[in-house]
Formats: C-alpha cells, sequence, structure tokens
C-alpha cells in the first residue's frame, strides 16, 4: 500500500512515468512527435476557462463561451493526428486516422445538440445558460426537456474522448494500443492525462449545459446553503461516474458499427430536434430574449 | 509607477492565480480518477456467483432460480 489507504498511488505511478527514458522512434519526425501530447493536454487544460464553477466564478466569461468549447474539442483532432503521423508506424497511423474520423463524426452531432440547448436558452455565454435553467430546482435543467438530446449528448461525449464502447483507436487487442503505441514516459503520461482531464471536461461541459451546473436540485432554503461548486463538483462526479459505468458495462462498437451510428443515426436524429425545438419555440413564443 | 503596479502587474497576478487554481485541483483529480476508475469498474465486476442464496455452498442455486 503506497501511503495511507494507498492513497498516493496516482503520485507514485506519475513519478514511475517520469523518470522513465523517453523513447522516440528513428524514422519519427521529433518535433511533431513531441508536440503532439502537449497539443493534446494543453487543449484539454484551456477549455476548462470557460467552465463556470459558481454564480460568477469563471475564468473568462465571454460571451461566446460554447463556440469556445467547440473550437477547442475540434482543434483536439490534431492532437491524433499530428501523433500517428509523426510516429511513423503502421499501427499508430491507422490507430490514428481512425480515430480522428470518429471524433470528428461525432462532434458533428455534439454541434447540433449544443446548438438546440442554445436556441432555448438564447445566450452562448456559459454563465447565462446555466442561469436559464434556473427556476424550479432540477424539473427546470435542460435534461427534462432535451432528454434524447441528453442521451446523444452523452454517448457523443464517450465517443469524442475515445472512450467505453468507443475506443476501437486505442484498445490494447484491436490496435495495439492505436495512435499512442510508439509513446513511452512523460509522452505517454501527457497523452493519458490529456485523456481523463478530456472526459472531465466532457463531464462539465455536459452538466453546464444539461443538468444545470451549480444549481441546486431544489431552490428551497437546505440545498442553497450548500454552495454551488460542491452542486458543480456533486453533479461532475456523477457524469463521470456513468462514463466509468459504461466502460464497464458494454462490449466494444466495431468501427463500422460505430461510424454508422455517428452518422446515420446521431446526426438525422440530432437534426430533426433542432428543427423540432426551434419550431415549437417560434410556435410557442418561448423565444428567449 | 503605482498605474504600473496597479493596472497590469495586479490584474495579471489575479489571473494567475484563477489559472493555478483551476489546473491544480484539475491535475489532482486527473490523478485521483484514474484510481477512481479502476475501484469503480472493480465494484462493478465484483458479481454474485450461483452459491450466493445458500450460506454453506451446498445449494447450488442463483437469484434467478
Amino acid at each position: 500500500m503506497v501511503g495511507p489507504f494507498g492513497l498516493l498511488q496516482p503520485f507514485a505511478d506519475g513519478l514511475k512515468l517520469l523518470l522513465k527514458e523517453t523513447v522516440i522512434p528513428t524514422g519519427a519526425n521529433r518535433v511533431v512527435f513531441v508536440m503532439a501530447p502537449m497539443l493534446t493536454f494543453i487543449l484539454s487544460l484551456v477549455a476548462w476557462a470557460v467552465i463556470p464553477f459558481d454564480d460568477g466564478w469563471v475564468l473568462a466569461d465571454i460571451n461566446v463561451g460554447v463556440l469556445y468549447l467547440f473550437a477547442i474539442s475540434s482543434l483536439g483532432v490534431y492532437g491524433i493526428v499530428m501523433a500517428g503521423w509523426a510516429s511513423n508506424s503502421k499501427y499508430a497511423f491507422l490507430g490514428a486516422l481512425r480515430s480522428a474520423a470518429q471524433m470528428v463524426s461525432y462532434e458533428v452531432s455534439i454541434g447540433f445538440v449544443m446548438i438546440s440547448v442554445l436556441l432555448t436558452a438564447g445566450t452562448l455565454n456559459l454563465s447565462e445558460l446555466v442561469q436559464a435553467q434556473a427556476g424550479s430546482g432540477f424539473w427546470s435543467w435542460y435534461w427534462l426537456p432535451h432528454l434524447p438530446m441528453f442521451v446523444i449528448f452523452f454517448v457523443s461525449a464517450l465517443a469524442e474522448t475515445n472512450r467505453a464502447p468507443f475506443d476501437l483507436p486505442e484498445a490494447e487487442a484491436e490496435l495495439v494500443s492505436g495512435y499512442n503505441v510508439e509513446y513511452s514516459a512523460m509522452t505517454f503520461a501527457l497523452f493519458f492525462l490529456g485523456e481523463y482531464a478530456n472526459m472531465i471536461l466532457m463531464s462539465g461541459i455536459t452538466t453546464v449545459l444539461f443538468l444545470g451546473g451549480w444549481l441546486a436540485p431544489l431552490p428551497i432554503p437546505p440545498f442553497t446553503w450548500i454552495p454551488g461548486i460542491i452542486w458543480f463538483g456533486l453533479k461532475v462526479s456523477l457524469v463521470l461516474f456513468c462514463f466509468l459505468w459504461v466502460r464497464a458495462t458494454f462490449p466494444r462498437y466495431r468501427y463500422d458499427q460505430l461510424m454508422r451510428l455517428g452518422w446515420k443515426v446521431f446526426l438525422p436524429f440530432s437534426l430533426l430536434w433542432l428543427v423540432l425545438t426551434a419550431g415549437v419555440l417560434v410556435t410557442t413564443g418561448w423565444v428567449p430574449q | 509607477m503605482a498605474e504600473l503596479w496597479q493596472g497590469y502587474i495586479w490584474p495579471t497576478a489575479i489571473i494567475v492565480i484563477q489559472i493555478v487554481a483551476i489546473v491544480v485541483p484539475l491535475l489532482v483529480a486527473v490523478a485521483y480518477l484514474t484510481y477512481a476508475e479502476r475501484k469503480v469498474i472493480g465494484a462493478m465486476q465484483l458479481r454474485k456467483g450461483p452459491t450466493w442464496w445458500g450460506r454453506s455452498a451446498c445449494c447450488n442455486r442463483s437469484p434467478t432460480d
């Protein structure tokens, strides 16, 4: 047991990875090879600048917060493609191509889901988006009116972060760990950390968009005494638990099934829901100002 | 000099402190998430076997019988 109750284990693992030798393959392009994990990790950290943890607790309260998040996740594909290309290895190349195609396909449906939520909220600013969900506790958070979109967003977030049933591009059995097969010590650690930070980021975005960010489940005194950041943390933990739960439960998607799901199932459905949302908002006159 | 301090350095320091306050808990969370994942998945895989019903493993029954 490392430390009390084994709590120092992750740091021992990190230290081990730091001290290992960083192997750069001979045919690999050194600059791009080292830049790729750095880019992935940096992007997963940078996106946290716009996520609101509590009322007014945002690092950068920009009015295009959702657009910023979408741009960051689109840049994430570059990190994968750079890693696969610079590794100068067939497995890495194939894994990177598959992973990049998967990420791009599911980003499209994430985009349409985000637009549906934006229409109901009327703002791209994430703090205002959370405040637009205030009202009667957790019945007014966006998971209820947009329930199919919540499910589609969650599944697309799984695909976006190469997690759980969609981890073919990095599975050890299928593709010898895909695009990060040539990465050894600190570079591998950066990819690994980047993937988990991306996972937490996607959970954070899910809670902000659908589960009411830092709002309490019921707007009555015992619940409002607890600071918003604790509610935010609890909700993010809940979504993360679902990420882990799905990983333990389902078998892996084959690549063509995965692409079929992204383009032929999620995309038409999210488009349909978007048009439906817009129609309902205009007919009932609930268009927010 | 005073406005240099208040106009530039202080806001920069505030932003740096905010960044550190976000990044450090995030990295700690990522580190413990890897550990928590193993625990959660492990707990989910601790399934009850067919000897669950009887306390002595004599009755070879499972909850579906």
